[in-house]
């Protein structure tokens, strides 16, 4: 295994015009991605947008209609899923049930045909890398859900994969588990230089562990980036009204500010670059509105501003020792800069 | 659990009454005297001896066994192969194909035996171990598909496609991960279609002879000429494999693999 940190020299994967039909269903539609050796990406989407389908393409589990996929320069074209250098951890995991935690670990290693020496050592290095080692001749059933999915990382990882598909393996555990298992992945990552692709459809998941996130709605790349690309500069409305909150105005909800959006947009504006009370006045748009709603959840609250009673309300975010005594049914003063406000255009 | 009284005494009623006649062959098999009778008038060994003293019944005993090992070991390959095949064809072709495996559930055995009679005159393979053999590949071929079926339906298809980014190819996907996983099918295969081989009487009779018979036909025919209890010893004792191969299913597989098949398909991958 790649103990040590070192430039990744596998793993560069581009897609370009992936497509899949089922029936009249376009499951992946037109996907171009250039993703780069070593980075850690994270497709993030709502359930039923193509992640799963995309990946198995890549994987070589279904086959793309149209479009083209390569690795390290290699066309992936009809290559069967053994031929790929490429790596998957199942949804489900797919451990097998049959062997040992040790034995699933080799079981890659044994039919690449390595002598029986070497694939112990590399055994008790994978699982040593996952923090496993203690464990090795367990059986699956006897393993807790977080020790399954390390299994799971330590008997892809063993085969040392150019790229390393995870199809959203963390989404049957519960919250600590899972905040604790996504800094390890996040580490092992970094430790091993391999290109991870992290399917998920928690937008807070993908923004925390990936170097770039890729967004798909119904099938289409809506937007690759950093996270701070994502969230600051949301390329349709759809990325960000999915990534993180925001109040998304048109120009006729904007004109009682005396704001203009540019031509044919909306104006996105974060719940926290809005202020309200006395804090909104030195801000350049600000408009009068009634506290409907204020959820205070410590650090910070979340209020919910009324302009008119047909409009949609603001959401704001404060600092949570900024509440004092606001009420709801309060009258307040809500303020923004469209300055720092992204525009994304208009359908 | 919640069973009103009347089912309750149903179920107790039944529970004496099933194994009943198996109680009273049993008891008569200890007879010291030479009519089957129950109560026995005493108790002896006399006819256990008789029967393992008898070249004619432990050869009838050896043919049975080797016919009924041969058809099951046979019989579990194809019912692996043809579920197999039968699991990647389209489903009508696979419902067809299962409802002539499952056939010999539902014909009247007399009619199979006389059907394989005219058929293997024709071959002139009569009264031998080949065509009792060939009978019984068939009478056991629903107790060989449907547990291998359950189980092979059981195994997650993301499980073979695990081996196979791991590197496998389609064959060692077969030894190393659907094999392994179809183990208790298999196990549930062998010992059901040991006990039907070695417990048929009505097809079989149809085509002993006189160099070639087993255990239960012969039982049937001497029961025609004398009535001793050396008949009821031989039950016993075939009572007792009996029970003890289903026993064995139980603890190793679980007898619901032969009711589950119709449940459930193989779950896609979410
Ligand atoms: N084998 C298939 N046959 C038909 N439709 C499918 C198949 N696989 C996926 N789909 C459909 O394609 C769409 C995308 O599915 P999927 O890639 O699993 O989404 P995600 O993983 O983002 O939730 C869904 O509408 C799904 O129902
Ligand atoms: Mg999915």
């Amino acid at each position: 295994m790649a103990g040590m940190p070192s430039a990744a020299t596998k793993g560069r994967l581009r897609l370009d015009r992936i497509t899949k039909t089922f029936g009249a269903l376009r499951a992946v539609d037109g996907v171009d991605l250039d993703i780069e050796a070593g980075e850690f990406i994270a497709f993030l989407g709502p359930s039923g947008c193509g992640k799963t389908t995309l990946l198995r393409i890549i994987a070589g589990f279904e086959a793309a209609d149209s479009g083209r996929a390569a690795l390290d320069g290699r066309e992936l074209g009809r290559l069967p899923p053994n031929r790929r250098d490429v790596g998957l951890v199942f949804q489900n995991l797919a451990l097998f049930p049959h062997l040992s935690v040790a034995q699933n670990v080799a079981f890659g290693l044994e039919l690449r045909g390595h002598a029986k020496e070497a694939i112990a050592q590399e055994v008790a290095q994978a699982l040593a890398l996952v923090e496993l080692g203690a464990l090795s001749g367990r059986r699956i059933q006897q393993l807790s859900g977080g020790q399954r999915q390390r299994v799971a990382l330590a008997r892809a990882l063993v085969l040392e994969p150019a790229v390393l598909l995870l199809d959203e393996p963390l989404s049957a555990l519960d919250l600590k588990l899972r905040r604790q298992l996504q800094q390890e992945l996040k580490a092992l990552q970094r430790r091993t230089r391999t290109t991870f692709i992290f399917v998920t459809h928690d937008q807070e998941e993908a923004l925390s562990m990936a170097d770039r996130v890729a967004v798909f709605n119904h099938g289409k790349l809506e937007q690759f980036g950093s996270p701070r690309d994502l969230y600051q500069r949301p390329a349709s409305r759809f990325v960000a009204d999915f990534v993180g909150e925001a109040n998304i105005r048109d120009a006729a909800q904007l004109a009682a500010f005396g704001v203009r959006p540019p031509p044919r947009s909306l104006l996105v504006i974060r719940p926290e670059d809005c202020a309200i009370g006395a804090a909104a006045t030195s801000l350049p748009a600000r408009r009068e509105g009634v506290i409907e709603t204020i959820d205070y959840i410590g650090p910070h609250a979340r209020l919910r501003i009324g302009l008119d009673e047909a409009a949609e309300p603001w959401v704001v975010l404060i600092h949570g020792g900024a509440v004092g005594d606001l009420a709801p049914g309060a009258r307040t003063v809500l303020g923004f800069d469209p300055a720092r406000a992204a525009s994304v255009p208009a359908q | 659990m919640g069973l009103s009284p009347a089912t309750r005494i149903i179920a107790v009623l039944l529970l004496i009454l099933l194994p009943a006649p198996l109680i009273i062959v049993i008891g008569a098999s200890f007879s010291p005297r030479a009519v089957l009778a129950f109560p026995p008038p005493g108790f002896s060994w006399r006819w256990y001896l008789e029967f393992l003293g008898s070249t004619a019944w432990i050869t009838a005993f050896a043919q049975s066994a080797v016919i009924a090992i041969v058809a099951a070991v046979v019989t579990t390959i194809i019912a692996v192969l043809a579920a197999l095949a039968l699991d990647r064809a389209p489903a009508r072709l696979r419902s067809a194909a299962e409802t002539a495996i499952l056939a010999p559930l539902l014909f009247p055995h007399a009619a199979i035996g006389i059907a394989f009679l005219g058929w293997l005159s024709m071959l002139h393979l009569n009264g031998g171990f080949i065509g009792v053999l060939m009978a019984h590949l068939i009478l056991c071929a629903p107790f060989a598909y449907r547990p291998i079926a359950v189980s092979l339906r059981q195994i997650d298809r993301s499980l073979t496609e695990a081996a196979t980014i791991l590197g496998a190819e389609p064959r060692q996907t077969l030894t190393r991960v659907v094999l392994p996983l179809l183990r208790p099918g298999i196990a549930a295969s062998l010992l059901f279609s040991f006990i039907i081989s070695f417990d048929e009487v009505t097809v079989t009779m149809f085509l002993t002879g006189p160099q070639f018979t087993t255990l239960p036909v012969s039982i049937y025919t001497h029961i025609h000429d004398s009535a001793d209890p050396v008949v009821a010893a031989i039950s016993s004792v075939l009572i007792l494999l009996t029970a003890g191969l289903v026993l064995l299913i139980d603890r190793l597989v679980g007898l619901r693999i032969f009711i589950d098949i119709e449940e459930e398909g193989r779950h896609a991958p979410a």
